[in-house]
């Protein structure tokens, strides 16, 4: 009887430990990741990764197909598979006005873990590599000329065809619009106060410059100079009392992590 | 009870093997495209397919697009190019391509152009090689996007703004051989295609419906066509060395 | 032994039997959170009722994921805040050297139990004003009580989790929540132990693991890594009592998680505790009743410990250890003039609850060891290990289908517990059960 309890101990551990013995320094485990994913993702994403979970038909604003690797949070350029970073990024903060929440109470092995399980959903992460992040230069500071600069700005890159002139997504191309996956979609009300995809400053000028993938908000990338993107944040902080108008505020007000 | 345990616990383990099924099969996919490639060689007695695209039947009345937003710069309507038809019947705006082709030449050196041009894409469709740069540009000083997505899932591939006129931006096409929808989502009217091939032996109809092949390696092949509306059709064409051969592609109006 | 003492004896067993209903009864799984948020149990729960990292985290923020789809305005119109628990389960109890009119004999008995039904009412009323209201009962005896109601203020200071207030009946923040355990035959021996004179009294009938009406100041960091918990209560079962202000009594408790990267441990917690129970001793009476706000001469029952939590293997499907450690002392009237001395005990549990990994992770199994030791009788002539304990309980858990409306579980379970010298003639007792239920949540 004893000899035979001593056996069943290595095969124990083995089963507690298969999970997890996949994580390399750096990365996570796929395997470990699926079990996260089915713990915590998949009643929204889906079982397949397709964005169909049992809970999406519910929803307003759809949760991510991850068949196709776009992801709107990225800091990569457009066209490019995501860093892991944005990945995590987006597990860290979830997305405002959206049902992702935040998962920073998940410990880091698990949010490695469920990074590369996600990518295993599509086949380019085998095959592409992700491009080199973009450069967010400092921001030069929220100024009364900036904005007035930027109110330029808006009018030159023709911003007011889908946001309309006074920035509260009513342009002309307004309507009709549609994301990769056949739904309606509205350009964003830059007065309600809250970006999707962040709140700080550098969250909306890396918008401008990555553009948001699946969605039709384009790149500006090739046309715009960090000059004049700074200018048009702070025009679009302008336009809403919500927007933290500097960097340190909002810093520090992540810190606390006020994000209601 | 312990009937009751196992009972779910094997429905619970088919479902579990089903999802690995389905894993499976997305890997196999993507091994078959990764093992199609490409060699290119010196063509030195290559022949040459000198062809042409006809409608067959009347091609449908087409209503003008109604243009919804913009009317100011881009007018109240624009004619519908999907059938672009000559007056003996030569259709425009086909891609004709070869099938089953491993190697010849080399791909074309120059990027292909994307023209927005008066609340439209210019060309309509064209054929490309995988990685292919492509410059896009604007005549136009309403702001236009150019979004392409792999027509068959929607991905898109990027999605880049040109807001002012004179601006152009060059972008790689993707590494993989797909059909690519292009849109304007600031003028949804507005579409292009893009065939990309992991070879470079294709080529769209002129206005008359011309096309012509050149360097192709002596050999076999499956000659196809596609046109947006129209759809796609493929028939067996067999080139000789430094020979020139001549079919005449029907496509009935849809 | 005479004819009184055995109907003592009896009541006592039937006492413990109500102790062991109530301690089946109520275990919180909210399926209203699962709806509004659209997460399946899994992302709060370890294996449910037992809160995970992310529970906690929820908990902690008064049951917000802090995102916007926190307030009533934003939430779906459908939704509402109300959830239905139910067990009903088969159990077999067994115990020895019980006195009956033929002799000392070991009885059995089983059955369907008569259940009860938990009908959780939970949400947020207003951003970081949140409530839970639990009427639990509903069983043939027609009687309903209030097991839980609260109000839960969180951020009173602004942006801050290190103050938030807790007004109410509410369950004291325990080394192991002794509501969302997942044994079900058995009580958590160290939360409810007393020291005790051989057929005597103790007006003492504090329970760690009972709910408190009183208020709980809780601080955290963001993740809920470093809290916690301070409780002012009056014990709802003292006699000749009305209020906190007669017979206060608290609870604190303080921990921190620890987590690792890299190696086989992926978390690590510690944690002390303790708790200073107040009873009045002396009253006035009226027809032999103890008149209520009329107590005095408060004793105190104390317990104090600490506990130590370990993770192996991912934190998504660990083996998880809960190590707690506690001493106890009754104070020597608190056994109304039939102790020679204060009572004093050691004791505590180890826990195990492993998830193994398994596709959607369908299984639980678990099993706990609780020892109590006596170290001062309070009647010095008693035996020196007089009602020592051991018990041990091993169960597990398959979950046929969690969704995010509802979950249904199997659960099947055996415990065995061994008090010395508390059976007929001062033979040692032991009760063993076994027990098999269905338990749904709706």
């Amino acid at each position: 009887m004893f000899y035979r309890v001593g056996q069943l101990i290595p095969v124990f551990a083995g089963l507690l430990f298969a999970a997890g013995s996949a994580t390399a320094a750096g990365t996570g485990s796929v395997k470990t990741g699926k079990l996260v994913y089915e713990r915590y993702c998949l009643s929204c994403h889906g079982a397949e990764g397709n964005g169909q979970g049992e809970a999406a038909e519910y929803m307003a604003v759809k949760p991510r197909d991850y068949r196709q690797g776009t992801y709107k949070w990225r800091t990569t350029p457009s066209g490019s598979l995501p860093l892991d970073s944005d990945l995590e990024h987006t597990l860290l903060n979830g997305l405002h006005g959206t049902y992702m929440p935040t998962w920073r109470a998940l410990d880091q092995r698990s949010r490695r873990d469920v990074i590369s399980y996600i990518k295993t959903f599509s086949p380019r992460f085998a095959t592409e590599k992700p491009q080199d992040p973009i450069v967010i230069p400092p921001d030069p500071g929220y100024s009364d000329a900036s904005v007035a600069r930027g109110t330029a700005v808006y009018k030159k890159y023709n911003c007011s065809q889908c946001h309309g002139p006074g920035g509260q997504g009513d342009g002309p191309s307004a309507h009709e619009l549609k994301d990769d996956w056949g739904n309606a979609i509205v350009p964003y009300d830059l007065t309600k106060g809250h970006v999707k995809c962040g709140d700080q400053s550098t969250d909306i000028y890396r918008v401008f410059m990555t553009g948001l993938a699946g969605t039709p908000m384009p790149t500006f990338a090739d046309s715009m100079s960090s000059a004049d993107a700074w200018d048009l944040v702070h025009f679009i902080q302008s336009l809403s009392p919500g927007y933290a108008k500097n960097m340190m505020a909002a810093a520090a007000d992540r810190k606390t992590g006020a994000t209601q | 009870m312990l009937n009751g345990i196992g009972a779910a616990a094997s429905r619970h383990s088919v479902f579990a093997r089903a999802c690995v099924a389905v894993v499976g099969v997305g890997a196999s996919l993507v091994t078959h495209q990764a093992l199609a490639s490409y060699e290119v060689m010196a063509v030195t007695n290559g022949g040459t397919i000198d062809g042409s695209v006809t409608l067959t039947g009347a091609a449908p009345g087409q209503a003008a697009i109604k243009v919804s937003k913009n009317q100011d710069y881009c007018g109240q309507t624009i004619p519908d190019p999907a059938y672009t038809v000559d007056s003996s019947g030569g259709l425009a705006n086909v891609i004709v391509y070869l099938k089953d082709i491993t190697k010849g030449k080399a791909a074309p050196a120059e990027p292909l152009a994307l023209v927005n041009t008066k609340c439209m894409f210019s060309p309509r469709v064209q054929g490309a090689m995988v990685s292919q740069q492509v410059k896009i540009s604007s005549d136009d000083t309403v702001l236009h996007n150019t979004h392409p997505q792999n027509a068959e899932t929607n991905a898109t591939i990027f999605n880049v703004a040109l807001p002012f006129k004179g601006f152009s931006v060059t972008k790689p096409l993707p590494t993989m051989p797909m059909m690519i929808k292009v849109k304007c989502d600031a003028h949804e009217w507005m579409h292009a295609w893009i065939m990309e091939l992991d070879h470079p032996y294709y080529a769209t109809t002129s206005a008359d419906g011309h096309f012509t092949i050149k360097d192709v390696p002596p050999g076999t092949y499956t000659l196809a066509v596609w046109h947006e509306v129209a759809g796609e059709k493929s028939a067996p064409v067999v080139v000789a060395a430094g020979q020139t051969v001549k079919p005449k592609i029907t496509l009935a109006a849809k | 032994m005479t004819g009184k003492g055995s109907l003592r004896v009896m009541l006592q067993v039937a006492l413990f039997a109500v102790v062991t209903f109530v301690f089946v009864s109520p275990a919180s799984a909210i399926p209203a959170f699962a709806r509004k948020y659209s997460l399946r149990c899994t992302a709060c729960h370890e294996a449910w009722p037992v809160l995970n990292d992310f529970g906690r985290n929820f908990r902690d923020n008064g049951y917000q994921l802090r995102l916007g789809k926190d307030d009533t305005v934003t939430a779906e119109p459908g939704y509402w805040p109300v959830a239905v628990h139910v067990l009903p389960s088969y159990t077999y109890t067994k115990v020895t050297n019980q006195p009956t009119d033929q002799g000392t004999k070991t009885l059995g008995s089983g059955g369907v139990g008569d259940a009860s039904i938990d009908l959780l009412m939970a949400g947020v009323l207003t951003p970081n004003i949140s409530f839970l209201v639990v009427p639990t009962g509903f069983a043939s005896d027609g009687n309903v009580h209030l097991e839980s109601y609260w109000a839960y203020f969180s951020r009173v200071i602004k942006n801050s989790d290190w103050l938030n207030i807790r007004i109410g009946q509410f369950e004291m923040d325990l080394p192991a929540s002794s509501h969302r355990n997942l044994e079900m035959t058995d009580s958590y021996l160290l939360y409810s132990y007393h020291p005790s004179v051989p057929g005597g009294a103790n007006i003492s009938a504090y329970d760690m693991g009972e709910n408190q009406r009183g208020i709980e100041i809780v601080g955290h960091d963001r993740d809920s890594l470093t809290r916690y918990a301070i409780s002012v209560f009056s014990a709802h079962d003292s006699l000749g009592s009305s209020n906190g202000l007669s017979s206060p009594s608290f609870y604190g408790h303080l921990q921190k998680y620890f987590r690792f990267n890299e190696g086989p441990v992926s978390q690590f917690e510690l944690g002390v505790w303790g708790a200073l129970a107040n009873y009045p001793t002396q009253f006035l009476t009226s027809g032999g009743t103890p008149i209520p706000g009329s107590g005095s001469h408060l004793q105190s029952s104390t317990r104090y410990g600490m506990e130590a939590n370990l993770w192996l293997g991912p934190l998504v499907a660990p083996l998880h250890l809960d190590l707690v450690y506690g001493h106890g002392k009754d104070k020597q009237d608190l056994f109304a003039g039939t102790a020679d001395r204060a009572g004093t005990f050691n004791g505590g549990f180890l826990e195990a609850i492993w998830v193994p990994p398994t596709d959607l992770l369908h299984w639980s199994v678990f099993g706990r060891y609780d020892v109590i030791r006596n170290q001062n009788q309070p009647l010095i002539a008693a035996p020196a290990n007089f009602n020592d304990q051991n018990q041990w309980t091993l169960g597990m858990k398959y979950t046929i289908a969690y969704s995010i409306r509802d979950e249904v579980a199997l659960h099947a379970e055996v415990s065995s517990n061994k008090a010395k010298g508390v059976g007929d003639g001062g033979l040692d007792q032991r009760t063993d059960s076994i027990m098999f239920g269905v338990d749904f949540v709706y």
